[in-house]
């Protein structure tokens, strides 16, 4: 970064001085030559003025009235400021004077002697008026060809050309100091403007660097439109949108990184649910292998009866150990699809306790677990759901509650009423569950701590099953638990209002089909029903005669062609003015001419029809004014 | 002296089988459902084997083997692992761990018999030459 600045700097200074010197150069050599010139010029017109008076004097000198001449000599040496010196020289190259004597306190005029010159080159300017010059003087011959004696003598000017040396000396001096001053404002000027560039790109350097280290960075604050404006408006674009990317990229790693860490996790879960289910399939499996081969091969003859009994109903609740495995993996699967449906009806907590106690209370369990149960159930209670479900359920939940028991530890299975629901409770004196593993109860294949699969068996289906049977039912499981006390895991089903059914009951069905129509019948009158089915339109018409129904169920057909608002009219018409009615059938609503309550299409699910029954039952039970019987 | 055999396994159908099997070949048969009861039936009956599961509630086999092993009174009692488990490295654990064999389920039967008198035979040689 520093080199720009000095690259302009050098280069601008560089530069002033090469033109400076140039200049220098070119104005020196043109003023002097013209000055020499002029001096030349003005020398020879001295000369020539000057050396008749001299010539005429020193004619004087030579009779002896050299004062005078001296004095000649010495204003003609005044006359001018180039002037150093003045000779005169004899044909012979004798220097007969020179104003040097002026200078030399040892001069004695008669004794004077200065000197010899080449007579070679006096005779070379003998003819013409010669000027020839050095580096600091410039001499001036100047023949005098005289008429008066044999003396034919030459004058010799020296003009000095210090002055000339000193203005070329003191204009060089002049033009270094021009170059100075130039590189001194050179360097005042180029700082600046070199700071102007150099500034914003160390700014951007300092951010690029930023950039490349993935700090999130600031945008650049630009303060002018020129190119390098220009060029941080670009880098402030691509940082916004790099800043961008990289946060899109980091999203993404992220997502990927947690996509893969599920994988994983499924993954493991995957080998360890093939480890357990191998386990758990080889253990009954050995026993019922064991009893077959040991009832074949070992002792088939000697074997009383009843020991032959026993053996195989060992084998045979080993195969229904098996069964309820593989069960439970197709429950599994079956109940983790949107299609899984349960059969929601009424049936009495009663019944199912009595199916657990019969498995439970006097079985032997393992460690010694005792089971007890405390039902405190309303005479006569019925309860909303599928009952062999909840018996599941009920099943899944006491068994785990004794595999992760102590031992002789014991179970409490508890049902009781609470707020118009039963309550199913099943506490354990168990190992409990950690208090951040609850939220992960009835994950697939999740056992709380990875020991435990191998400590306690199973697949870890149980409460995933159990989670998801309760979910169709609309309930949830609730768990409550305290490490190395024990965990209590209940859910509630809504009790069905005894009455409800009972004085509600009748129910005609109007069904072409007479085997759909006793199908419903059987599966109402489970519910406590009591239904008539009519398969045509006069027995329907018969029927309304002699009886008062409370709800009809119909299906507004007769030889293929809607008859609802017969249908309908006919109902009204015995009496049923408010009552209630359910079509069910395979004609489209459009089809209709009467609005129904509900409308269900065929085909239809028993269950989904018992469900409706029951909630239109129930409206007309909340609001009897409404019904009209 | 009559054979005697522990079997240790939470399995109740297979400790019935497995008493029954042995009991009619002549062995006099304790079972025990978990570790504690094996080893301190171990200890007073000091079996001429025992057949331990290894996935049991509790000690697992492997917590029993080692304390068996260590302990003077049950050290020499030659153990035959069972388990549903086929992976060569919990083959390798068993074999480190001092057990003499490794049965797995489902077994054969008359190969788990032929096996425990075998090596009951040989236990028993070894320990008339001493």
């Amino acid at each position: 970064m520093a080199s720009i600045k000095r690259h302009l700097t050098f280069g601008y200074s560089l530069l002033a001085i090469l033109v400076v010197i140039i200049g220098t150069v070119f104005t020196v050599s043109t003023n002097r030559r013209t000055a020499r010139k002029d001096l030349q010029n003005s020398a020879e017109a001295f000369v020539r003025l000057s050396a008749s008076r001299l010539n005429s004097i020193f004619d004087v000198y030579y009779e002896s009235a050299y004062q005078m001449f001296f004095e000649q000599c010495q204003d003609v040496l005044h006359e001018s400021r180039d002037i150093s010196r003045v000779e005169i020289i004899s044909m012979d190259g004798t220097i007969l004077f020179s104003t040097r004597a002026f200078s030399d306190p040892s001069f004695i005029p008669e004794q004077a002697r200065f000197g010899h010159v080449d007579p070679g080159e006096l005779r070379a300017v003998q003819s013409l008026n010669m000027t020839s010059e050095a580096n600091d003087h410039l001499v001036i011959y100047f023949p005098v060809i005289e008429t008066w004696g044999p003396h034919r003598h030459t004058l010799r000017y020296t003009f000095s050309l210090k002055r000339l040396t000193a203005s070329t000396t003191s204009m060089i001096i002049q033009a270094l100091i021009i170059a100075l001053l130039t590189i001194v404002l050179i360097l005042i000027f180029t700082q600046p403007l070199a700071k102007k560039i150099v500034n914003p790109l160390r700014d951007l350097a300092f951010h690029a660097d930023m950039l490349a280290q993935g700090a999130s960075t600031k945008q650049i604050e630009i303060h002018r439109n020129d190119e390098i404006g220009d060029l941080m408006r670009s880098f402030n674009s691509m940082a916004e949108q790099m800043t961008d990317q990289l946060e899109t990229l980091r999203k993404t790693n992220l997502q990927l990184e947690n996509a893969n860490r599920e994988l994983k996790t499924l993954d493991q879960m995957k080998n360890d649910l093939i480890a357990s289910v191998s386990h758990e399939l080889r253990t009954p499996l050995t026993t019922a292998k064991g009893y077959v081969e040991y009832l074949l091969h070992i002792a088939p003859e000697v074997l009383p009866r009843e020991e032959t009994e026993r053996s195989l109903s060992t084998v045979l609740r080993n195969i229904n150990r098996l069964r309820g495995l593989i069960d439970g993996l197709i429950d599994l699967s079956l109940l983790q699809r949107e299609s899984f449906s349960v059969d929601i009806l009424p049936f009495s907590p009663e019944d199912v306790l009595s199916s657990l106690k019969e498995t439970y209370l006097n079985a032997a369990h393992p460690n010694g677990v005792k089971v007890h149960f405390h039902d405190h159930l309303p005479p006569d209670c019925q309860i909303k759901g599928d009952r062999d479900r909840v018996i599941q359920v009920m099943e899944n939940l006491i068994n785990n509650a004794i595999k992760f028991n102590k031992p002789r530890g014991f179970v409490d299975v508890f049902a009781e009423p609470l707020d118009g629901r039963i309550q199913f409770r099943v506490k354990d004196s168990g190992i409990g569950i950690p208090k951040d593993s609850l939220p992960r109860l009835g994950t697939k294949f999740f056992q709380v701590d990875a020991s435990s699969r191998r400590k306690y068996g199973g697949l870890g289906l149980g409460l995933s099953i159990v989670s998801s049977i309760l979910q169709s039912h609309g309930v949830s499981l609730q768990v409550d638990s305290e490490i190395n006390e024990g965990s209590t895991f209940s859910f509630s089903l809504p009790m069905v209002k005894d009455e409800s059914l009972k004085k509600v009951g009748k129910v005609l069905i109007y069904e072409p089909n007479r085997d759909f129509g006793s199908m419903v019948q059987a599966r109402l009158a489970e519910m406590g029903l009591h239904c008539i089915v009519a398969s045509s339109l006069d027995s329907f018409t018969e029927t309304l005669s002699r009886e008062r129904v409370h709800l009809l169920i119909a299906d507004p057909v007769s030889e293929n062609e809607v008859c609802d608002e017969t249908l309908l009219l006919r109902f009204r018409d015995s009496g049923h003015k408010m009552t209630p009615f359910i079509f069910v059938t395979s004609v489209d609503r459009s089809q209709l001419s009467v609005s129904p309550h509900t409308v269900l299409r065929k085909p239809v699910s028993l269950s989904r029809l018992t469900r409706t029954v029951q909630t239109v039952l129930e409206e007309v039970r909340d609001a009897p004014d409404a019904a009209d019987h | 002296m009559p054979r005697t055999l522990l079997i240790i396994d939470d399995e109740h159908d297979l400790l019935t089988f497995l008493k029954q099997v042995f009991s009619s070949e002549g062995f006099e048969v304790t079972t025990a459902l978990d570790g504690e009861t094996g080893i301190t039936a171990a200890r007073e009956i000091h079996p001429s084997l025992i057949l331990l599961d290894i996935m049991l509630p509790g000690m697992d086999g492997w917590e029993i083997l080692r304390v068996l092993r260590s302990d003077r009174e049950t050290s020499d009692i030659p153990v035959v692992m069972l388990t549903a488990r086929t992976d060569p490295e919990s083959k390798w654990e068993g074999w480190q761990g001092g057990a003499v064999d490794y049965v797995t389920k489902p077994f054969t039967l008359t190969d788990i018999i032929q096996r425990v008198k075998e090596i009951v035979v040989q236990t028993e040689s070894l320990r008339g030459e001493r």
